[in-house]
């Protein structure tokens, strides 16, 4: 008797299953990441330098967090960023990440401009997470 | 020489004033003569038995009638010297009459094995119908809910192993650090599990279903054959040896009888 009891306990509770795969987002590596954003600024200032032309370059540097405390477990990493501006793609390895915080410089800013980098989580080959980080310059 | 008839007519003759009286005291002693030759003779005619030890097939329920006036139930029966008729029966027996020659002073076996009466043998195939049927219409609902729980429980470990793969599928995601092969995890692999999962789930339901059903055909089936009338066996022979018949017991005896009364439906 105790023997049926299990298996019609069982088989209830197998009845219980469901395709509960639905909000397979939250792997940073996921294309589809939704969870909480990887990238922060940090901090941003301008540092002036001199062109070889001898003009003045006010270079934009933001200082980016990356949160790896969302990652899912330990493990290699590349951020990519893409200057929404226009310019080249950088890209920086996790092992250059100083204390979870990597800087993109943008040169020849002009005052009061918004630039932004959609910075992105890579590995082998592929794109995760991806959010914009942006600075307005003085 | 006279006899002694003479001679009391001659004492008669002497005492002729007591002759009365003495020819009534004389049919009075020859009486009590005849009445004591008479115990005498019943004495050494009873002293004259001999015992029957009865072995009988069945050994232990066997009854039987003593010249077709004494029932007993034991092994051993002590009669007089002569030829006697034993009338013998055991429940789903056939009477067995035969005669008997007691030898005084000895203890003879009677060896005595009774058949199977027709009517037991006919009721004995009658059952053995009923019960063939009866277990064959059971048989049947109870083969097909094996069957119905042997399906469910391929369809269950099915249901399971299609769960488990989606677990596993999850797994594979939370550890994947590969966008590439996550995005085809999602796009391929688990849409494909999924699909077996609904499969195997709905296989599960219909098993379970059909299994469900068919073990309350089986109960229901149960129950109806379990109020099916089984063959009863009426015993004629015991109807036959339980004619009138003297049983002695220890508080007396008693007579036994039976009768037969058919019940026509």
């Amino acid at each position: 008797m105790r023997k049926l009891l299990a298996i019609a306990a069982l088989v209830l509770a197998s009845g219980c299953y469901k395709d509960d795969l639905e909000g397979l987002d939250y792997n940073p590596f996921d294309p589809e990441y939704t969870g909480p954003v990887m990238f922060t600024l940090e901090e941003d200032f301008i540092t002036l330098l001199q062109n070889p032309n001898g003009t003045q370059n006010r270079r934009l540097t933001q200082r980016v967090r990356v949160h790896t405390e969302h990652f899912l477990g330990l493990t290699t990493y590349v951020v990519e960023a893409v200057p929404q501006n226009g310019g080249a793609t950088v890209e920086v390895p996790g092992n250059e990440v100083q204390n979870g915080l990597f800087d993109l410089n943008t040169d020849n800013t002009e005052s009061g401009t918004t630039y932004c980098w959609e910075v992105r989580l890579t590995n082998h080959g592929g794109a995760g997470a991806r959010n914009s980080v942006c600075s307005t310059t003085d | 020489m006279p006899d002694r008839g003479t001679m009391n007519s001659e004492r008669c003759t002497w005492w002729s004033g007591l002759c009365k009286r003495s020819a009534m005291a004389r049919h009075w002693s020859a009486l009590v003569l005849g009445c004591t030759a008479m115990l005498a003779t019943t004495a050494v005619v009873a002293q004259q038995t001999g015992t029957i030890r009865l072995i009988v097939d069945p050994g232990h329920n066997f009854q039987f009638v003593v010249d077709k006036k004494h029932r007993m139930e034991q092994r051993e029966v002590t009669l007089t010297e002569g030829l006697h008729t034993l009338s013998i029966w055991a429940p789903e027996r056939q009477v067995v009459d035969t005669p008997v020659f007691v030898v005084a002073g000895r203890t003879s076996d009677l060896i005595v094995r009774l058949p199977y009466s027709p009517a037991f043998l006919e009721y004995k195939r009658e059952l053995g119908r009923f019960e063939a049927r009866r277990t064959t219409v059971r048989a049947i609902p109870v083969v097909v809910t094996a069957c119905g729980a042997i399906w469910t429980g391929g369809a269950l470990g099915r249901y399971v192993k299609a769960h488990k793969q989606l677990e596993d599928d999850r797994t594979i995601y939370e550890r994947s650090v590969e966008p590439l092969s996550i995005m085809d995890l999602k796009e391929t692999t688990i849409p494909g599990h999924k699909k077996q999962f609904r499969q195997a789930r709905t296989g599960f339901y219909v098993a379970s279903g059909f299994t469900v059903l068919s073990a309350a055909a089986t109960y229901y089936v149960f129950r109806r054959t379990g109020k099916w009338e089984k063959p009863v066996f009426n015993d004629p022979e015991k109807v036959r040896f339980e004619g009138l018949t003297w049983v002695p017991s220890p508080q007396g005896g008693y007579w036994a009888t039976a009768i037969t009364i058919p019940l026509a439906r």
